[in-house]
């Protein structure tokens, strides 16, 4: 009884599926389909996207440095290719490497992997990336590192980073599988032919996984500072954000559709040299941070506050994007504060997510 | 059908037992929640920051994003490569964007066009153009305001055929090949300068089963 689905996915009718008509087997194998559809292809679309300046993301270090890092939703135990996407060059004709490091939410080394970048000017380049072990993680943590092969020469500079977690290939592996600990039971789409009883399992099978993929995460959005610039020309190569910016409040209005009843947003800030309890503002709201390291926070969307664009969009859309909170007591930098060159508590990156 | 946009509460558990009558509203709920998953949830997504240069006027390095876009706007010519992880119902893709342009210099003509190509660089589609006055603006009092937004709109065409000249904005078509790859998205910029991008999967309200 293979888990197989079509892509794209066909629907069933709902004006098929009321009270008084016939439940006709097209319908039901529709369902079972699209149910297989989701757990294969849903929140596979950009689960990594940043870009940076013309020698801004650079290095000139003959050993690897940290250059950025986000932490990303893995959609299900069972996505465990993601493949990364660069567009970069090195300055002048030399060889440069770019490493992606992955450690998952439990802690668990997923191992790294490598771009070579010869091109002197901006190419595209991509590697694939499998887990070296199974996981139930919620997360991933990636860092993006570089280094040049030949120092005191030229610059590895990238321009544009992309990664994607690879969909799964119809049919879906047979039995039982998982999204952390919440359980997907794909289905057996034949079973939902003709000539089949139309078990109360597969009511409560389709139930289970919608929750399911509910509560599947999205990235809104995933920015880190960069960590580790170095250029061997100097200024005013290697000066992008290494910190979260009052600039950025004007400059992330990124949207992204939020929906009713779609419960909380989740927001990762990546935080150093914290010291007592600092704030930062997301989404109009306020939040208190004291830990080093990447800290957890939940925000209530308030749904009323939709863009201009949702007008036209026919969809209900969103800024989600850090507030300006300007006390004293502020994590966000600013020129005032110029937090990277005294060291005071500042952001380096941040990963928001919804369901 | 209707696509629904919200969550929209789940039968009891119960419902779907042994012994309980199949409704046929306990299944329409189903397929209508798993329709919304699909075409709306879990349309094709992707939200980038650009990083720029943190100097200041005065040769300060803050390293911090303090102003909300970087100087030297006057004739600017850039050259972007986005990625875009398409879904295989990626059929049109919005764009909405965060510029910055300035009429300090009486010369400049800002001007954006957006092309869609494979990772090889193959056109997948014509390119779209913004220019100004007709879908751009300029700020006439310096740099120290906040970036204008453009977008491609939402708006059905019909689908451009091949892959030279340009359009007048309108959603970026993927054709049925190339739909669920992953795609280069493709932004020249001239006398302004890109701040953010973010691009969607257009939401289409009804969809034919």
């Amino acid at each position: 009884m293979s888990n197989s689905f079509t892509s794209p996915p066909t629907l069933a009718d709902t004006g098929a599926l009321i009270s008084g008509q016939i439940i006709k087997t097209d319908s039901l194998s529709r369902m079972g389909d699209l149910s297989n559809y989701l757990h294969a292809h849903g929140g596979t679309s950009t689960n990594i996207a940043q870009c940076f300046d013309a020698n801004t993301c650079v290095t000139d270090s003959t050993s690897y440095v940290d250059l950025c890092r986000w932490r990303i939703p893995i959609p299900s135990n069972d996505h465990t290719t993601i493949d990364f996407h660069v567009n970069a060059r090195v300055t002048t004709t030399g060889s440069g490497t770019i490493q992606f490091s992955l450690t998952d939410g439990n802690s668990t080394p997923q191992g790294s992997s490598t771009i070579t970048i010869t091109s002197t000017s901006y190419a595209v380049a991509t590697v694939s990336h499998s887990f070296i072990s199974p996981t139930t993680a919620e997360y991933v943590d990636v860092v993006m590192k570089g280094k040049v092969t030949t120092g005191s020469t030229y610059d590895l500079d990238i321009q544009t980073v992309a990664a994607r977690f690879l969909a799964l290939s119809s049919p879906l592996s047979a039995g039982a599988t998982a999204q952390g600990s919440d359980e997907i039971i794909p289905f057996g789409v034949s079973r939902l032919g003709a000539n089949y009883p139309l078990s109360a399992r597969a009511g409560v099978q389709w139930r289970n996984n919608i929750e399911t993929f509910r509560n599947r995460k999205r990235l809104l959005l995933a920015w880190s500072g960069i960590e580790n610039p170095s250029s061997v020309f100097g200024a005013p190569r290697g000066q992008g954000p290494k910190s979260l910016g009052i600039g950025d409040v004007q400059a992330m209005q990124l949207q992204s559709a939020l929906f009713t009843n779609g419960g909380d947003i989740t927001i990762w800030v990546y935080v150093v040299s914290i010291s007592g309890t600092k704030k930062i503002g997301f989404m109009g709201q306020v939040f208190e941070i004291s830990s080093n390291g990447w800290n957890e926070l939940t925000l209530t969307p308030n749904l009323d506050q939709m863009t201009d664009q949702s007008r036209s969009f026919g969809i209900s859309l969103y800024k989600t994007n850090p507030s300006s909170y300007s006390e004293s007591d502020t994590l966000i930098d600013s020129i005032d504060r110029q937090a990277v060159l005294n060291n005071l508590p500042r952001i380096t990156a941040f990963s928001i997510w919804s369901n | 059908m209707l696509i629904p946009t919200s969550f929209q509460p789940l039968v009891e558990e119960e419902s779907c037992y042994m012994g309980v009558t199949v409704m046929g509203g306990v299944l329409n709920q189903f397929a209508s929640s798993l329709a919304m998953l699909s075409h709306c949830k879990f349309l094709g997504s992707a939200h980038y920051t650009i990083a720029k240069n943190t100097a200041d006027l005065y040769a300060a390095v803050p390293f911090t994003n303090w102003m909300g876009f970087s100087l030297g706007l006057d004739k600017s010519v850039k050259n972007y490569k986005f990625f875009y992880a398409s879904t295989p119902l990626s059929e049109w893709v919005c764009v909405i964007f965060q510029y910055a342009a300035s009429l300090s210099s009486a010369l400049n003509s800002p001007q954006i066009t957006i092309s869609v190509k494979d990772l090889s660089g193959t056109k997948l589609s014509k390119d779209v153009l913004f220019v100004y006055p007709r879908d751009l603006q300029m700020l006439i009092d310096g740099n120290f305001a906040k970036p204008f937004v453009g977008t491609t709109g939402v708006r059905f065409y019909d689908v451009p055929s091949g892959t030279t000249g340009t359009d007048d904005p309108r959603p970026l078509y993927i054709p049925p090949a190339n739909r669920g790859d992953m795609l280069m998205i493709e932004i020249f910029v001239e006398d302004c300068d890109l701040v953010s991008l973010t691009m969607l999967d257009l939401y289409q309200a009804e969809v034919t089963p």
